[in-house]
């Protein structure tokens, strides 16, 4: 396709550049209802897009247009040309700033070798349904049902500079529900949990399950969560990367070039008079078993390690080519990973005093431009004064991070999840916390 | 005019009969699913431009086989009309696929249940949509010029905005359905449109968002252009919108916010996927009151003319009209053909896939509550202290345990039966859905549907839907 798709852009006049990112995806699949197998599933997709670019002038000033569109496998050299030569008349009106491509450079990074090439993707389906039902043996909770994807993606990333690079990359996804029948009150309750992995990584996974598990069964005994009004809030496991995104939005080329954020580099990014742990966050293009691990991003830019922030003050802004030349800074590329630096205090320290530990919410939620963040709580740990500690569910926290990122707290102890590498836990200041009314 | 069917379609349409012909000698069942859906995304900002096409965009097969215990499927699009002229080397690979699959599953030490096998009536149909003028045979440099302008509009409209998105979406969906029994053909169009300004004062950023939606062509940026103003005003207003005091209050839920009702609560609560699972917790309700007698709610593809319409679903099966909730009774959920077969139900044109390489699952359409006989004046003027919710950022579900979770950006201050004029934002509306339900006690007479953006099944297989009602006064915890 890609050769195809080269010979047809040289032949047509106008083209001032072009880029062609092609995606092919083998995937299997299985689902799970219980203990039985309900469906099994299986892909072979190409997905070519191809980005074409027409330049221009007005009043002195260059600009360069563009268009971007998915070229089928199945369409005719006719359909093709036709769907080119629309996109560069369109290109014409989309008039932005000039901004260069990406040029053929030194060799890019090596994409690390997953475990999972050393198998069929068919072949790891078994493992990993064993190793997720293997957990299963306890009294807390059952698996209610599991589905199971796991993908082998080889990318490919041409341009009209010369540019060509190549990288296979994994991707594995589990959706595991679990269920409590009936111990609790609430006559029966369930959690949800998403995986995502490119390595297969028993224990990881295994412990993973075993959590779940365990939540699901205190969320059957939960009581309901008191009204606490303003209350320190400790976020441990899902809910922490989310947290961060509002730092990444500040700091973001484009967010900068639009003017949504003023964050300035070499300033504080994390407000003024900390007095908790200062935040470092570093961009990394290589997680391990993150499926967001890459050597070059989407335009074909080579990535490396960035760090972003350090100890509270923004280093530099991270984004595309694009954005970075528009406000004339040394470009990052977009890298998928963010690494969190764990911060001073370890869990056993952030959990001594009055507070809710919320483990589990029904979706949190960080507002990236305005710092707004909350959720509803399915699971949280109440310490109370007297420094009792039991499960409760309902109700919902609520915040701001600019209004509390002076005073929060990392936890020493690490959490590797899904492009995200960083503390388990982050304490909060006293936040606003609504009480179930009922469950 | 009538929307045209895919050409590619009607090409592979011979080939594709022939290829379930010779695949159906070996499975007891065969169907296959093509897509060929293509549109545009246009969005300008204050200082950049976007054209590209729609994420919505797809075009492949996907087929779907019975083995005499369970169903196994294959997704695939590299299939060029050529190919298909060689049809039994291509039903070689596809059974070779499906015997290793089956021996895969088989090998596991993992039950392989005796599915029911899926039995179709005869049917051909082919369905067009209509639109006012084709989406695709109008110039982009017409739709960016017209959101261009919007844009430059909104600068003028106040001092505040630092950033403002104008999208605009369209979509052709053309889909093609057959199996030994059914060739079904359908083309339809829709669009979404947003207006995203960010407006600053001071320290203080608010982010204001309206949509339009409809089985519309472009005339869709004029509603765009006419709510301009409005969206403006309204995010003007936020900046200095105040923090709720978290608590349980009278509320009235917009049309909106009625559908994210709708649909949070008594549609993903009635996705009967989750009776096959032991899901949902409504299943335990049937035939019983789980509302207020003024609720009546409604699903279906051809219940209402809207985003989540089409003629047959992603199984080849006729769309629906369900009365889930009649007068305050929960009547019957809504359902895919696989759990309709298990279940013994009869299926209700609900199997929706997130594209042609994804599974279908029992997914709503279009969701609303039925019209009351009351006034929002009335609903006003009935609260002493409480708050009209207006917009949702986000919701989620929570079949099992029947809660309701909504992200809310804004809502406006009763107090003493009259609107303060005040705002507060962000907020999140949650409760118990039949408490929540059963506590409706005014109901408006118009109902507005709402379809843009998308609904996921969890976190992931994102479709088209569409939900709305009319106003509905009821009580919530906010916080």
């Amino acid at each position: 396709m890609i050769q195809q798709l080269q010979q047809l852009l040289s032949s047509i006049p106008d083209i001032d550049a072009w880029r062609i990112t092609e995606r092919r995806i083998q995937g299997q699949e299985m689902f799970f209802v219980r203990r039985d197998v309900d469906m099994q599933r299986s892909k072979d997709v190409r997905r070519t897009f191809l980005t074409v670019y027409r330049d221009f002038q007005e009043d002195g000033k260059k600009y360069r247009g563009s268009v971007a569109v998915q070229i089928h496998p199945s369409y005719s050299s006719e359909d093709i040309r036709a769907l080119i030569e629309q996109s560069l008349d369109s290109a014409r009106y989309v008039r932005n700033q000039h901004y260069p491509l990406v040029e053929p450079g030194p060799k890019v990074a090596e994409m690390p070798r997953s475990s999972l090439a050393s198998r069929s993707l068919e072949e790891w389906l078994g493992p990993l349904a064993q190793t997720i039902y293997a957990q299963e043996d306890c009294e807390e909770a059952r698996i209610n049902s599991a589905e199971l994807f796991l993908n082998r993606i080889d990318t490919r990333i041409v341009n009209s500079l010369g540019l060509d690079l190549s990288y296979p990359s994994y991707s594995g996804y589990v959706e595991l529900i679990v269920e409590e029948d009936g111990k609790g009150e609430a006559g029966g309750v369930e959690l949800y949990r998403e995986m995502s992995f490119s390595e297969f990584e028993l224990e990881l996974l295994a412990a993973e399950v075993r959590d779940q598990l365990r939540y699901c069964g205190d969320r059957a005994v939960a009581g309901s969560t008191p009204h606490l009004k303003r209350f320190p809030v400790l976020l441990t496991g899902d809910p922490v990367p989310d947290f961060f995104e509002y730092y990444l939005t500040q700091s973001e080329a484009q967010s900068v070039y639009s003017g949504i954020s003023t964050a300035n580099v070499g300033e504080s990014i994390q407000g003024e008079g900390i007095a908790g742990d200062r935040l470092t966050l570093t961009l990394e293009p290589f997680l391990k078993n993150s499926p967001a691990s890459a050597p070059v991003d989407v335009d074909g830019f080579a990535l490396k390690r960035t760090q972003i922030i350090d100890e509270g003050r923004l280093e530099r802004y991270w984004g595309p080519l694009r954005f970075c030349h528009y406000l004339g800074v040394p470009p990052t590329g977009t890298i998928g990973n963010v690494a969190v630096t764990p911060g001073s205090k370890s869990l056993e320290e952030l959990r001594r005093g009055p507070h809710l530990e919320v483990v589990y919410f029904s979706d949190f939620v960080t507002e990236p431009l305005t710092g707004d963040f909350g959720g509803e709580i399915r699971l949280a740990y109440y310490t109370d004064p007297n420094g009792k500690r039991r499960p409760v569910t309902g109700g919902s926290v609520s915040g701001n991070v600019r209004d509390v990122q002076s005073q929060m707290y990392l936890s020493r102890e690490t959490r590797s999840r899904a492009r995200f590498q960083g503390p388990l836990s982050v304490l909060l200041p006293e936040i606003s916390v609504s009480g179930a009314a009922s469950t | 005019m009538n929307v045209p069917l895919s050409a590619y379609l009607a090409e592979i349409k011979q080939p594709l009969k022939r290829l379930v012909e010779i695949l159906a000698k070996d499975f007891p069942y065969v169907s296959i699913l093509s897509t060929d859906s293509t549109g545009m995304r246009y969005s300008v900002r204050k200082r950049a431009i976007d054209a590209r096409q729609s994420d919505w965009c797809e075009r492949g097969s996907v087929i779907r086989v019975f083995d005499g215990r369970r169903y196994l499927e294959y997704s695939f699009n590299e299939l060029d009309p050529e190919s298909l002229n060689e049809i039994e080397p291509l039903a070689g690979t596809i059974r070779e696929r499906f015997r290793r699959s089956s021996a895969v599953g088989g090998q596991l030490p993992f039950g392989v249940p005796e599915l029911p096998q899926i039995s179709e009536q005869p049917l051909s149909e082919t369905w067009q949509g209509t639109v006012e003028m084709l989406p695709e045979s109008v110039p982009a440099e017409q739709i960016i010029g017209r959101l261009s302008r919007i844009k430059d509009r909104a600068f003028g409209l106040s001092e505040h905005l630092v950033e403002i998105e104008v999208r605009f979406e369209h979509m052709r969906v053309s889909k093609m359905f057959v199996s030994p029994k059914r060739e079904l053909e359908q083309s339809y169009i829709w669009a979404q449109g947003y207006l995203i300004p960010v407006l600053r004062r001071g320290e203080t950023i608010r982010e204001m968002f309206a949509s339009y939606s409809g089985l519309k062509g472009t005339e869709l940026i004029e509603e765009m252009e006419a709510g301009l103003e409005e969206t403006m005003n309204t995010g003007v207003q936020l900046l200095d919108a105040e923090r709720i005091e978290p608590g349980e209050y009278e509320v009235i839920l917009s049309p909106k916010m009625a559908g994210l009702l709708a649909h949070e609560s008594f549609g993903h609560g009635v996705e009967m996927d989750m009776f096959v699972k032991g899901r949902a917790k409504a299943a335990e309700y049937l035939g019983k009151a789980v509302a207020s007698p003024l609720v009546s709610l409604r699903d279906g593809a051809r219940a209402a003319e809207h985003t989540g319409s089409y003629w047959f679903d992603d199984e080849g099966a006729p769309g629906g009209d369900t009365l889930v909730i009649e007068e305050g009774i929960f009547k019957t959920g809504i359902s895919d053909l696989l759990s309709a077969q298990r279940l013994g139900t009869p299926p209700t044109g609900n199997g929706k896939r997130e594209s042609f390489e994804r599974k279908a699952y029992a997914r709503m359409t279009n969701t609303f509550f039925a019209g009351g006989t009351d006034t929002l004046e009335d609903m006003v003027a009935s609260i002493r202290n409480g708050y009209l919710l207006e917009q949702f950022i986000s919701g989620m579900e929570d079949p099992k345990n029947w809660g309701i979770q909504g992200q809310v950006l804004y809502a406006r201050k009763i107090r003493d039966g009259k609107l303060t004029g005040k705002l507060v934002s962000p907020l999140l509306m949650f409760g118990y859905v039949p408490e929540v339900l059963g506590a409706i006690s005014m109901v408006s007479r118009e109902v507005q549907r709402f379809g843009s953006g998308m609904c996921g099944k969890g976190y992931k297989e994102y479709v088209k839907n569409s939900a709305g009602g009319p106003y509905i006064k009821t009580k919530m915890r906010l916080g």
